[in-house]
């Protein structure tokens, strides 16, 4: 038996050790020279093979026969084939030309899955094509909603697109367009991401063993690349659904050398409803819309220089009016993100990326009743520049470098209120200031073909800065506060540490691994939320004297298998987070309490842990595609300001957390999609006891412990239907319209819970009862899309 | 303000249009009751404190059950300035002729006293030292069974408002709020409380003859400190407050909140100490949020050690005007 597993080890060891040493590489481009993303590559014989990533880049082992042929498919395309021996190993490219025939796209086997491969873990990267055909709330497709349906990743709430990762707070996720974060990824309150998935590539979702080149959150990257334009021919598209409308254009400037992009995204309910609102309806001029824009440029200086710029602009716009009682009230929230990129390939072995961004995230409130006046605004401001170096000179090692640094500006909160000519003292323009630097270097080695490491060490140091006028609490009984001001560039705050990240594969066989990580992550930037549930005024606020950076640990384990014969990966993760220095606010804070003060003298810092065990089967091939994924967790929370210090479940602790998600392709025309979901009902608090005040004629709550009661399990199914009529032959025309059927069979998941009152003591009616609110029934949807 | 005004766009946007609202059972595990405090003393009126212990939340909540919720065992005492010891002995509306019952409920403000069902008690004093002087310092000291509460407040002085007016509200024609003019002194802390009653009569109506508001009626929020304006002279309004669940004809549909054209209407503006507003502060944020997803569900803060609940000094400001809008 011994003499078998050791012989079965060193065969094993052997064909890794030459599977890994024959890795072949290359780059897959569509006849406009545009990256094909999703390709497949593969050996002819062995019809084994992959398919392309971002930027249509491949990565393969060699086929057993040397004389094989690596052929290369996409649907619309002509596929090729090329004799390996006639090809270079690395680096190889290829052009694939469209077709007026649609092709059957080949079912490739046995490949060994860029799961198995890498060391990285707790990595998923989503197929936006796929996204775009599972069933779509309001018929709005979400990349955001998409991820919540993967393991260890949890909705912030009914039909929300924020989301918690393994535990983490909202504030814990780096959401990355290319290389800038996005603070307010959502429009409407939560309900759709700011993504408009025809301005984006593949979403990837890391939620452990988060690489070097990452900080500042201690929970998960998402980083959504934006889409370059076609450097060949013009291009043109769009949808048209129930709440928002889309066009997209993109294209040459300069044939081959320069492209642009352009994508928009509008609602409109605000416009198709004006018309059929009176002129004299006291809430006309009443109404609500978001907008987003992308647009890019890039530019192939030459083989080795590409430039990209690109913008994202997006803002909602409420308006209430009363015309009867003369109130105004206007709020735009938005985020602003200009960015450009130089990439610079040295050598075959190094290159690097340049890059600068400017970020901003505005919130604003302004409101007019008769002789009052009030407007508030929440500002953040974000000039950053960074580069990363990739360097693969050294054989069996993939090194990367870099350096980030930033400086920031943070208006929590600033208030102007008048009454006629009295201008009320809420304080001066307020800003924090901050610089930050991270310097970071990991590698990505090759240690023996069984043992792959990628290490790597991050040093962040931020640094609060001034001016900045610091509230001091009142002493002595004193009611009022005393007040510390520090000059243009005084060092108010500082913190620096050390990051070490690690993650390991440990191949078994070609098709199973075993992989751990631990990460050490610091997070220099907080959300401070009264509310439950995220809100666009919810403030983002830096480090200080007073708070300090959070702090987190992450430890995972992982078994992954590729399942050849089932056309599948699977694979099982643990992990434990420990987090320090989370924050919240104090109990009994008001919105008002930040104005004239500072926000984080109304802040409180704990602890969380969280620890839990993710099952994901993913079917990745052929017709029927989807995945299972299951998650069993604990996450919890302890402050001393708060629920007198005793730990309580996180609002988004959720026990069991199950989503099955599929599409199948019935034909050329129909291709279906279906979700169903269920989870553990969020943790909430609700009164224990009341009492009656005889003064004031009303039923006063009192809560006993935070977060002790459950809302009822959440569950749901979704279906989805894309209809694609057969496009006409020698015509660019294409257009299908998809549909989609939300919470397919009603079911009322709870919002939330309360317990209501009503009537009255003095005339002894009164009722006590407890309420469940649900927000969506069925919902029906259909979408228009077109390309030409 | 940012934040609330959120939440009517949260409730006008997703809620009204495709929310459902459903009963459920919910167990509340057994907790042990706490001594509720409600205590106030104004400015030449006398103390009233009345004492209850919270129950379960879905005990029953009857008039019986809420008489019963009553402390009828305590010893309470008030310490006035730190020398006078005053005795405040259990008063009940039994004790009280019928006419004389109802006079004394609308001047507290207690409905509950007039009611026939059950006999409401209060603890109090007619010493004439007990009487609330601005300025003063008053100490309560309450023992029930084994259980010792304390609880210290002061009337701040009394600060009068500048004028009052009626102004209508926009396009109405007889509708409106009343507005006043507030110097705020300037240096330390100072809060307010303001009450309003309209003392005139219903002329039509099923409430027709009766008096409009039995008594002061404190506004939703009637509560505000001088963070914003300490020092500044300005004019504010508030709306008209509800007895909680009213089901009178103005208490529903468009006159809600509004003053008509023609009312008598007597203000009653308090000055209170910052552990009092905090109290009141809270107390109308717990009932604003419940019901809503947006909020952090809170306890009311409480100025009384050992138990919970309210010991509130008021500098009473009176004054009366008719509405009418001179612009």
């Amino acid at each position: 038996m011994g003499k078998k597993l050791l012989f079965s080890v060193v065969f094993q060891t052997v064909f890794l050790a030459a599977a890994l040493a024959q890795e072949w590489t290359g780059t897959v481009f569509d006849e406009k020279n545009a990256p094909l993303i999703g390709a497949t590559v593969y050996w002819k014989s062995a019809k084994q093979g992959t398919t392309t990533q971002d930027k249509g880049r491949y990565t393969l082992t060699a086929p057993p026969d040397r004389g094989d042929s690596l052929c290369f498919s996409f649907l619309g395309y002509r596929s090729q084939c090329f004799a390996a021996k006639a090809i270079p190993q690395k680096g190889f490219t290829v052009t694939l030309q469209t077709t007026a025939v649609t092709t059957q796209e080949v079912e490739i086997t046995g490949q060994r899955s860029e799961a198995i491969r890498s060391a990285q873990m707790s990595t998923t990267k989503m197929d936006l094509k796929q996204i775009e055909e599972l069933p779509a709330f309001m018929g709005e497709v979400d990349v955001l909603k998409s991820i919540q349906l993967l393991p260890g990743v949890q909705s912030a709430g009914e039909g929300n697109s924020g989301f918690y990762v393994r535990g983490g707070g909202p504030d814990q996720n780096l959401i990355l367009l290319d290389k800038a974060p996005v603070y307010n990824a959502s429009h409407l309150l939560g309900l759709f991401s700011v993504f408009n998935h025809n301005a984006i590539g593949d979403p990837t979702l890391i939620k452990g063993g988060m690489p070097a080149q990452y900080g500042n959150r201690l929970s998960s990257v998402l980083h959504v690349p934006s889409k370059d334009g076609n450097l060949q021919e013009h291009q043109f598209g769009g949808g048209i659904g129930l709440i928002a409308s889309r066009f997209h254009a993109n294209g040459p400037i300069v044939k081959d050398k320069v492209s642009y992009m352009v994508a928009a995204r509008r609602t409109y309910i605000d416009a198709i409803a004006d018309p059929f609102i009176p002129n004299d309806a006291r809430a006309k001029g009443s109404g609500y819309f978001f907008y987003d824009l992308n647009a890019k440029v890039t530019a192939k200086l030459s083989k080795k220089d590409v430039v990209e710029v690109s913008l994202y602009q997006g803002d909602d716009v409420f308006n209430f009016v009363n015309n009867r009682s003369d109130i105004n009230i206007r709020i735009p929230w938005g985020n602003t993100v200009v960015q450009a990129n130089y990439e610079r390939t040295f050598s075959a072995d190094l290159k690097a990326d340049f890059y600068g961004y400017y970020n901003q995230y505005d919130f604003a409130l302004q409101s007019q009743f008769d002789q009052f006046t009030l407007g508030i605004n929440s500002k953040i401001e974000d000039y950053s520049a960074g580069s990363d170096w990739y360097y693969s000179g050294i054989k069996y090692h993939n090194i990367q470098f870099g350096v980030q640094t930033s400086r920031n500006k943070y208006l929590p909160t600033y208030a102007e209120a008048s009454s006629a000519e009295t201008t009320f003292d809420t304080g001066d323009r307020n800003p924090l200031y901050s610089n930050q630097l991270a310097l970071y270097v990991q590698d990505e080695w090759t240690v023996s073909p069984l043992l792959k490491i990628q290490a790597g060490l991050r040093y962040s140091l931020f640094q609060h800065i001034g001016p900045f006028k610091r509230f001091l609490e009142p002493e002595g009984g004193n009611t009022l506060s005393n007040v510390k001001l520090f000059g243009r560039g005084d060092v108010i705050a500082a913190y620096q540490g050390l990051e070490p990240r690690l993650s390991m594969r440990l191949a078994v066989t070609e098709f199973d691994a075993i992989k751990a990580s631990f990460t050490k992550n610091y997070q220099y930037l907080h959300l401070a939320s009264i509310s439950p549930v995220s809100l666009p005024t919810d403030i983002w606020i830096p480090s200080s004297s007073i708070i300090k950076p959070q702090e987190g640990y992450q430890y995972a384990v992982g078994y992954f298998k590729n399942l050849p014969d089932w056309k599948s990966e699977f694979s099982l993760e643990l992990y434990y987070k420990d987090m320090y220095n989370l924050v919240e606010y104090k109990d009994n804070t008001n919105p008002e309490d930040n104005i004239n003060n500072n926000v984080d003298n109304q802040l409180t810092q704990g602890r969380g842990y969280s620890y839990g065990a993710e099952f994901f089967l993913k079917r990745k091939y052929g017709n029927f595609n989807g995945w299972l994924g299951y998650t069993y967790s604990i996450t919890r929370r302890r402050f001393d300001d708060i629920n007198e210090g005793r730990e309580f479940p996180a609002k988004y602790d959720r026990t069991h957390d199950l989503s099955l998600v599929g599409t199948y392709k019935l034909n050329e025309k129909w291709t279906f999609g279906a979700n169903f979901i269920f989870g553990t009902g969020n943790a909430i608090s609700l009164p224990t006891s009341r009492y009656f005040s005889f003064l004031d004629g009303r039923v006063l709550s009192v809560y006993e412990g935070r977060n002790t009661f459950r809302m009822p399990n959440y569950h749901r199914f979704d279906v989805s239907a894309t209809y694609r009529p057969e496009p006409k032959p020698d015509k660019k025309w294409r257009h299908w319209w998809t549909f989609s059927l939300y919470n397919v069979y009603s079911r009322q998941n709870p919002y939330f819970l309360y317990f209501d009152v009503e009537g009255n003591i003095a005339s002894n009616n009164l009722d006590l009862n407890a309420k469940q609110v649900s927000l969506f029934p069925i919902l029906p949807s259909v979408t228009w899309n077109f390309e030409f | 303000m940012e934040f609330r005004i959120l939440k009517y766009i949260g409730l006008c946007l997703t809620f009204v249009v495709l929310a459902c609202e459903k009963e459920i059972e919910v167990p509340v595990p057994e907790v042990q009751p706490f001594i509720v405090v409600e205590g106030q003393i104004e400015s030449n009126n006398l103390p009233i404190v009345i004492l209850s212990r919270s129950a379960g939340f879905f005990e029953p909540a009857d008039l019986g059950s809420v008489a019963n919720s009553l402390v009828s065992d305590a010893d309470v005492k008030m310490i006035v300035n730190g020398e006078d010891t005053i005795a405040l002995p259990r008063v009940c509306a039994s004790q009280l002729p019928d006419t004389l019952r109802e006079r004394v409920a609308s001047q507290l403000g207690l409905p509950v006293l007039a009611s026939d069902e059950a006999d409401f008690c209060v603890y109090t004093s007619f010493d004439a030292n007990a009487v609330g002087e601005p300025g003063s310092r008053y100490e309560l000291i309450i023992e029930a069974g084994d259980e010792r509460l304390t609880a210290t407040t002061e009337i701040p002085p009394i600060i009068e408002l500048d004028s009052l007016w009626y102004k209508k509200d926009g396009q109405f024609d007889t509708l409106g709020f009343v507005w006043a003019r507030l110097k705020d002194p300037a240096g330390g802390y100072n809060a307010y409380r303001w009450f309003a009653q309209r003392i005139n009569r219903y002329q039509q109506g099923p409430n027709r003859g009766e008096v409009k508001d039995p008594f002061f009626i404190a506004p939703f929020g009637s509560a505000f400190e001088d963070a914003f304006f300490n020092g500044l002279e300005f004019d504010f309004f508030f709306n008209r407050g509800i007895i909680p669940g009213s089901n009178k004809p103005d208490d529903d549909g468009i006159e809600v909140g509004y003053f008509k054209q023609g009312d008598t209407i007597a203000v009653k503006f308090t000055t209170i100490n910052k552990e009092s507003h905090d109290y009141w502060r809270s107390f109308y944020t717990s009932i604003g949020n419940t019901g809503s997803p947006f909020a952090t569900p809170t306890n009311v803060e409480s100025n009384v050690t050992g138990g919970l609940g309210i010991w509130c000094g008021y500098g009473v400001y009176l004054d009366t005007l008719v509405a009418q809008d001179l612009e």
